[in-house]
């Protein structure tokens, strides 16, 4: 699959005080499921909070990648979203070569306890 | 009367349920793949009256595997993708079993008779929260291209504001191939209507005042009917900002205000200035009336004898005067139109989403059909609604070019696979010897339909292109007899098509087509000596049941009768000429987009320039011009589809350099040559390198359908034929001393058309909708006949 575009929802908690949860918009999807996506598709967030979100992507060590980072590896993955807004720029990704999946854990930078996971195959 | 209807028909959005199980991302192809038919919203009492939906939803979209050109051996691979879409209030499509995903179909398809009233609400329900940021902001300082890793792209080669995608949450409707009213509610293709605001609670749906179909049907819509009488066809109305309902007006205000607290924008501000200069407000947000007459041309004979009381009131500069009975020009053709979201920047994507559908406008070519085959024949006739459904551009995603590492392309070559109805390759029913009338359009964002014939066995006779019927010189052609039709994005045709004898038991006959944005290289090869556009199958046609007989069995001898409006524009009509030439530029092979490794992507332009929101062409009101619009276009072959809104136009002469002549082998060879020795083969024309005079058709003043001049064919759409680079006999380059680069010789065709009925602003443009949002497009201004003023 290439060239498609996937929404995943950020979603508030279901208990007060409780962390937003990220879910692939798609029918049926378990609450912090991992997206699946394919080389070049473009990944977006919805905020259905009342809070300001930032996906950012995390290094092999669990440790967010700096700004520049991100970009280098292209893997820079929204500009903070303002509640009740999609985000920006979309993220267009990019497959391993090897033909392995490439995964993506990612978490809020604001909201260490928020996180999630993309997976990137390479069809 | 006081009308209700459902206005909270918001289609259900894809909710997520924890703790259920995990779905896979992906759904099943149909399970039947039968053609369907588009839900209709008729016609009833004069007045076509309805509610369309603009609103995202989660379909199973099918993706081609491997994306690059398509081939026999060509994969679908279906995914729930959200998507723009267009549905009908009381037009309901297929039924979505529970937790399954629906699949594309058209906007439903509209059909009204000539003479009659269209009432249309119109309902901007579109989540944009579910796609990447796609709120217009096209109003702020620099404005707001859409933005991804890797679009617009920096340096030299990025989409500009305003030729970039942008906005695509915010939609309107052209209604294609209509001659009416292209200001205020008629055919405005300015008028911008962003989505309702949403709710920040779950459902999180959009937010509508609960009057607001009341202020149409009860306050708006019979004002409308009032003012725009049949008798009166050209009364433009409404004219100004307080023609609308009160109610309606401070509603519009309250959310331009809101939305512009919400998002830095001044919509409001805008609309303010545009209200009090007397000009028809740009900006609206939710909802959307349009009421427009579609124009009957009662005659008799052409052109029309003027009334005694018929005066050149003032158009466009005082209200008050636009109650005077004017002489209707030209009347709307009834036949075969369309609509399609519209707004500058998001055609493409709006449209590659499946924002189309099909405008049957009907009239005596109806009446007469039907007196032949049968009572009300035409309407059980199929409508064929082709698409190319695509989640978003290439561009945003890195391009049409090669992957930096892998240098596979990023995209899908040519591009998505067309649909019909939604489907791909549907089986249609056909009776032995069953006479067919199959209505025809491309509503494409890019590719064009070549089917080169009928299958074996199947004939094919065309009665119409783009919506206005052939002469009976034209249809009775032998070249109309099983001929080529191609469709550029845009284009349509009606076709009787005849059914063989006999059935074809369980096996169905594909009907097949080429995907070409260039018609001249339907030959083109690959070096194994196969097609580069191979023909795949459009639809598929099983032949079952009782044969049939009589009329249902046979061509129609005479045509419907020809409205006389429709008369031959000659050379002694003409009043005006212009030239205009399209250019799709590409910076070269040695350069690379930074973010891509890629080519860049190519510049659009008209007249060297792209769209710059002015006025590109002025045209007086009622009168005839001829245009020569030419294309220069080189190496990559684009016939870019020529399009002009409100009047279709007639085309008189053709030049297309790059076309081909079949050798006494069979094979293809070019037609114009710029060498005499590459003259080998009858019908070959030479052009002189060196004598721009010689720069046209071998049959200059011919048209390129059949018959001779008169009997010229009227179309809306036409693809520009591409240029030539010019080659000795050898296949070297010929230089131009003055460029010393390769000579190139521009393609081109003219076109004349009557300007007539209706002044305003409107549009031309490229129907490769991804180069007119990205700049291949002109503002036309039809000026009215008369200045304001009175003179002594």
């Amino acid at each position: 699959m290439s060239g498609q575009n996937w929404s995943i929802v950020i979603a508030p908690s279901t208990t007060r005080g409780g962390p937003a949860s990220f879910t692939p918009d798609l029918m049926g999807a378990v609450t912090g499921a991992p997206l699946e996506a394919g080389n070049a598709d473009i990944i977006s967030w919805n905020n259905l909070t009342s809070f300001r979100h930032q996906p950012v992507a995390l290094d092999p060590d669990g440790q967010p990648l700096s700004e520049a980072d991100a970009r280098n590896q292209k893997l820079y993955l929204s500009d903070p979203i303002e509640p009740n807004r999609s985000s920006s720029p979309g993220f267009v990704t990019t497959a391993l070569t090897t033909g392995d999946v490439l995964v993506i854990n990612y978490r809020c930078a604001f909201h260490r306890d928020e996180q999630g996971t993309i997976r990137v195959f390479n069809t | 009367m006081k009308m209700r209807r459902p206005l909270f028909a918001v289609l259900a959005v894809g909710l997520v349920a924890a703790g259920a199980a995990a779905q896979p991302a992906t759904c099943p192809p149909p399970a039947a793949n039968d053609f369907v038919k588009v839900p209709e919203l008729v016609s009833s009492g004069g007045k076509l009256k309805g509610t369309i939906i603009a609103v995202e939803q989660q379909q199973c979209i099918s993706v081609r595997v491997p994306p690059t050109l398509q081939t026999s051996s060509s994969a679908a691979v279906w995914h729930p993708q959200i998507v723009r879409t267009m549905r009908g209030v009381g037009a309901d499509g297929p039924p979505v079993p529970p937790n399954t995903y629906p699949y594309p179909l058209p906007g439903p398809t509209l059909r009204a008779r000539v003479g009659d009233l269209v009432e249309i609400t119109f309902l901007n329900q579109i989540n944009p929260n579910r796609f990447p940021y796609s709120i217009d902001q096209a109003e702020k300082p620099g404005g707001g291209c859409d933005q991804t890793s890797l679009y617009p792209g920096t340096g030299k080669y990025a989409d500009k504001f305003p030729n970039c995608f942008h906005g695509s949450s915010t939609v309107n409707l052209h209604f294609h191939g209509t001659h009416v009213n292209p200001n205020s509610t008629g055919d405005n293709v300015f008028a911008e209507i962003r989505p309702f605001p949403r709710a920040t609670t779950p459902p999180f749906g959009p937010v509508m005042n609960r009057d607001l179909q009341n202020w149409f049907d009860n306050q708006f819509f019979p004002a409308c009917e009032q003012q725009l009488t049949p008798s009166n066809p050209l009364r433009q109305w409404p004219f100004v900002w307080s023609d609308l309902p009160q109610q309606y007006r401070d509603y519009q205000m309250a959310l331009l205000q809101a939305y512009d607290t919400m998002t830095g924008l001044k919509l409001w501000e805008t609309n303010a200035g545009q209200i009090a200069q007397g000009v028809w407000p740009q900006y609206w947000l939710g909802a959307y009336p349009y009421c427009y007459r579609i124009p009957e041309y009662k005659g008799p004979g052409f052109p029309p004898k003027l009334p005694e009381n018929v005066i050149s009131a003032p158009e466009g500069m005082d209200h008050s005067n636009m109650t005077l009975p004017r002489a209707l020009m030209m009347g709307q053709a009834p036949g075969t139109h369309w609509y399609h979201a519209h707004k500058h920047g998001s055609t493409a994507i709006d449209v590659g989403n499946g924002m189309t559908g099909a405008f049957i406008i009907e009239g005596q070519y109806d009446d007469d059909l039907n007196a032949f085959y049968g009572k009300n024949w035409t309407r059980s006739q199929p409508v064929i609604i082709i698409q190319q459904i695509d989640v978003g551009p290439n561009l945003e995603r890195g391009g049409g070019g090669l992957d930096a590492k892998t240098k596979q392309p990023l995209g899908q070559d040519s591009g998505p696979s067309f649909s019909v109805n939604g489907r791909l390759a549907p089986l249609l029913r056909m009776a032995p010897n069953e006479v067919q009338l199959w209505r025809i359009i491309n509503s494409s964002q890019r590719g064009g339909v070549y089917l080169e014939g009928p299958p074996a066995g199947f004939h094919w006779r065309q009665t119409a292109q783009d919506g206005v019927q052939f002469s009976g010189a034209n249809y009775k052609d032998d070249s109309n007899v099983d001929g080529t039709i191609y469709l550029a994005a845009g284009n349509r045709a009606d076709l009787l098509v005849m059914a063989p004898p006999k059935t074809t038991g369980k096996s169905f006959v594909s009907f097949l087509a080429q995907n070409l944005v260039d018609p001249t290289e339907h030959t083109l090869l690959l070096p194994d000596g196969t097609l580069r556009f191979k023909k795949n199958p459009l639809l598929s046609v099983l032949v079952i049941g009782t044969p049939a007989t009589g009329n249902a069995a046979k061509f129609i001898d005479k045509v419907p009768s020809f409205p006389a409006f429709l008369t031959d524009i000659m050379p002694g009509d003409v009043q005006g000429t212009k030239s205009l030439v399209f250019k799709s530029e590409y910076p070269g092979n040695k350069d690379v987009a930074p973010q891509t490794g890629a080519p860049p992507p190519a510049l659009h332009t008209i007249d060297n320039e792209p769209f710059n929101g002015k006025v590109g062409q002025t045209v007086r009101l009622n009168t005839v011009e001829e245009w020569k619009i030419s294309n220069e276009t080189y190496g990559t072959l684009i016939a870019h589809p020529f399009h002009i809104h409100v009047n279709p136009f007639q085309v008189v002469e053709v030049f297309a350099p790059n076309e081909e002549v079949k050798d006494p082998t069979g094979a293809f060879v070019r037609r114009y040559v710029f060498d005499r020795a590459a003259l080998k083969v009858k019908g070959q024309c030479y052009l002189n390198p060196k004598d721009p005079t010689t720069w046209k058709p071998c049959d200059s003043g011919k048209s390129p359908r059949p018959g001779n001049s008169p009997n010229y064919v009227w179309y809306d759409v036409f693809p520009i034929p591409s240029g030539a680079l010019a080659t000795d006999a050898a296949g070297n380059p010929i230089i131009d001393p003055s460029t010393n680069e390769q000579l190139k010789v521009a393609g081109y065709f003219k076109m004349r058309s009557r300007f007539v009925d209706y002044s305003g602003f409107y549009v031309l443009h490229c129907h490769i909708l991804g180069h007119e949002d990205r700049g291949m497009l002109e503002i036309v201004q039809v000026t009215p006949l008369e200045p304001p003023f009175v003179h002594h």
